[in-house]
């Protein structure tokens, strides 16, 4: 591979997700499995804003630097002079770009003495998160922390399984809290190797290999139903989408794949589905593409039909395993399940919260790059973007406070523990139940705000007209 | 009248004379001259002079697609023969080395889209940072490509978004999984279809599908199916 052409900076880029520190992606970049963590504080950083030039940079501290929970990488774009003196030293060009409107851009030129690469590290200082925390004066330190670990086990998987997975055709997507960077202690990696591309055999012999590396890092595999791990294959998630074919399984892994995933190294096989998916929804929703709903609803309909599977399957294990687990399960139901379905809605809300999209030309196409962008971004961001957008800070502060606790107990071993062995019998009486159904009532309560308390906001009437029929 | 026609590449390879034969056999109204490895080129700037295209509305040539870097400067040397002559160079940019050597091209560069094969030039972004360096080139849609890189469409959407004011020329065909050119499917038809209010009816068509010259009209006509010749009314 060699470098492209240009060095301007052009706004609103998009970027190939990688975890954060970078890992080696199996590509000719061997010495970034080791690069230095960009902060305008270390000595061989040499800040280069086209914006800023002679001036100090703008970036964060190191401090905050180290809690940006995404590095964006753009792969084939090299800086002039890396073009003008190939080899003569590694830059790495580190732009910070601030959420999808960027403000500022500041650029940085990471330099060490390893060999030529071609990517550069973007980071967003200011996400919708950190946007809502600023706005309501509050900050939630549980969220920050899961967000940090989840980053270093996704980095550390991605290291795992470097130069491991085919480049074009496959991607290793993870789901779950790892996903919604929210990984506390005692939660699972779930995962599942996404195929799209010529049919192998090899392929399970690749989704073995991570298997078993993974167990190697000590951390737990999927879930008892197995919903995860394994192949995934993109035919099954794109063509099965209603009717007897489409599986539990397959609801549950194309909405998660929409609502709630990161892929782990290449990312190409992945955004190809993504798109894919949300490409049938948009192009056979005849109310959007004739302009008489302003809601993507078959998009919509199959969220709200996994929210509800989610809520028969808890039946469902409850009949199975008895009170095993149970606590567990009802506050996670109440609280980042529910965070899922509500982000989903808030997403197919948006679409009529946005006049341009509405008015656009071509509204399949104008909705579809919409709502790609918008799935990139975890549950919590975003809700923090949409309510933000709607002025609803209030019963988002609420939201995300009530969350940061639930995330505070679920980070505590011994409180884990006790839900997890509580039998239902016992549980009216236990406090530490008492304590997360409480949290989850103040968490239904903000959600009733948003979704049905009049306002401002167009959210409560089109819950009336396109959440219920 | 749409403009469309046919890469001699995709007709004869390596025998642009040939292809040429072809069209102009079929009556078509467009053609693009490939010179895709380097030795091709000093052939087709020999032949010039005495090629049959006078009947042909549109003409451009596509540079060598792979050279070494020490060669860009004759290359470059070449082309501006062939631009002397009125005819637009279409360019992968990942044979781009020296970018100022490549300004002086002007507006008679056409930089094309790429496959994911290539680093570069592939999505809107990329090509917004080629463009920042090349500012008077134009860009030549390669559908086939796009649809490689993301068969919704998506990205050919947003190239055409962000750089419609600079399209200049459209490469149709089937690209398969093992990246080579082919016929036009009902699937790529009905992909491409899905674009076609975004491109204006004056940007000539130029098929890459490697079919025999009895394939021609048919092709054409398929092409015609997937951009038709007037922009569909809106309500």
């Amino acid at each position: 591979m060699r470098p492209s052409p240009g060095t301007s900076f052009p706004s609103a880029e998009r970027f190939i997700r990688l975890p954060y520190p970078v890992p080696s992606v199996g590509l000719a970049r061997p010495a970034l499995a080791n690069a230095a963590l960009p902060t305008w504080r270390n000595s061989t950083l040499k800040p280069i804003s086209p914006f800023r030039r002679g001036k100090p940079p703008l970036c964060p501290t190191r401090r905050r630097a180290e809690s940006l929970h995404r590095v964006w990488f753009r792969e084939g774009v090299c800086n002039r002079r890396l073009q003008r003196h190939p080899g003569k030293k590694l830059s790495i060009l580190v732009r910070i770009a601030i959420g999808e409107n960027v403000r500022r851009e500041i650029s940085w030129r990471l330099v060490t003495s390893a060999g030529p690469t071609q990517e550069m590290y973007t980071a967003s200082p200011e996400t919708p998160i950190i946007r809502l925390s600023n706005s309501v004066g509050r900050e939630w330190p549980a969220l920050e922390r899961a967000q940090r670990e989840a980053t270093r086990v996704k980095a550390d998987f991605a290291a795992l399984i470097a130069d491991g997975v085919p480049q074009e055709d496959a991607s290793v997507v993870v789901f779950g809290s790892l996903a919604r960077d929210e990984f506390t202690s005692g939660s699972d990696v779930d995962w599942a190797l996404l195929i799209d591309g010529q049919a192998s055999s090899t392929h399970l012999d690749t989704a073995l290999e991570i298997e078993r590396r993974l167990a190697g890092l000590g951390r737990q595999g999927p879930g008892r139903e197995n919903t995860f791990g394994g192949l995934a294959v993109s035919h099954e998630l794109l063509h099965r989408i209603g009717g007897a074919e489409d599986t539990n399984r397959n609801l549950t892994q194309r909405v998660l794949l929409l609502l709630e995933s990161e892929a782990i190294g290449p990312a190409a096989a992945y955004q190809r589905v993504v798109t894919g998916v949300l490409d049938r929804y948009i192009t056979e929703d005849p109310g959007w593409n004739d302009r008489t709903v302003n809601v993507p609803r078959f998009l919509l309909n199959d969220i709200a039909r996994y929210w509800r599977t989610v809520a028969v399957d808890f039946a469902y294990k409850r009949r199975l395993r008895g009170s095993q687990g149970w606590a567990l399960r009802t506050v996670k139901l109440r609280l980042s399940r529910k965070l899922t379905y509500a982000s989903g809605l808030l997403a197919c809300f948006s679409c009529a919260l946005i006049p341009s999209l509405a008015d656009a030309n071509d509204r399949s196409k104008a909705v579809l790059d919409h709502l790609e962008n918008l799935v990139r971004l975890t549950p919590l961001e975003l809700v923090a973007k949409v309510l933000s957008d709607e002025g609803l800070y209030d019963p988002a502060g609420q939201l995300f406070d009530t969350y940061e606790q639930f995330l505070l107990m679920l980070d505590d071993a011994a409180t884990r523990r006790k839900l997890h062995s509580l039998k239902r019998e016992d549980a009216s009486s236990d406090d530490t139940y008492k304590q997360a159904r409480a949290i989850s009532h103040r968490f239904q309560a903000a959600l009733n705000a948003i979704f049905f308390e009049s306002g401002p906001s167009e959210i409560p009437a089109l819950t009336k007209r396109y959440a219920v029929f | 009248m749409r403009l469309i026609g046919f890469s001699t590449g995709a007709l004869a390879q390596g025998d642009f004379g040939a292809a040429v034969q072809m069209l102009l056999d079929a009556h078509v109204n467009a053609i693009e001259i490939s010179a895709l490895r380097a030795h091709e080129l000093p052939q087709l700037l020999a032949a010039a002079p005495t090629l049959p295209l006078s009947t042909f509305r549109h003409v451009s040539v596509h540079a060598p697609s792979q050279f070494p870097s020490i060669q860009e400067g004759r290359v470059i040397g070449q082309l501006e023969r062939l631009i002397d002559r009125g005819w637009p160079i279409v360019v992968h940019p990942d044979v781009i080395y020296s970018v100022d050597a490549w300004r002086a091209l002007g507006s008679f560069l056409w930089v094309e889209n790429m496959d994911k094969r290539k680093a570069v030039g592939r999505s809107a972004t990329e090509l917004t940072a080629i463009f920042d360096e090349l500012p008077d080139a134009g860009l030549c849609l390669d559908l086939a490509h796009a649809r490689q890189l993301d068969p919704s469409m998506l990205e050919a959407y947003r190239i055409l978004r962000e750089h419609s004011t600079r399209l200049r020329q459209v490469h149709l065909s089937e690209l398969g999984s093992n990246s080579k050119h082919g016929p036009l499917s009902f699937g790529a038809i009905h992909d491409y279809a899905q674009l076609s209010a975004s491109i204006a009816p004056e940007v000539p068509i130029i098929l890459e599908s490697a079919v025999p010259s009895s394939a021609i009209l048919s092709e054409i006509s398929y092409a015609r199916d997937a951009l038709p010749q007037y922009l569909p009314v809106t309500a």
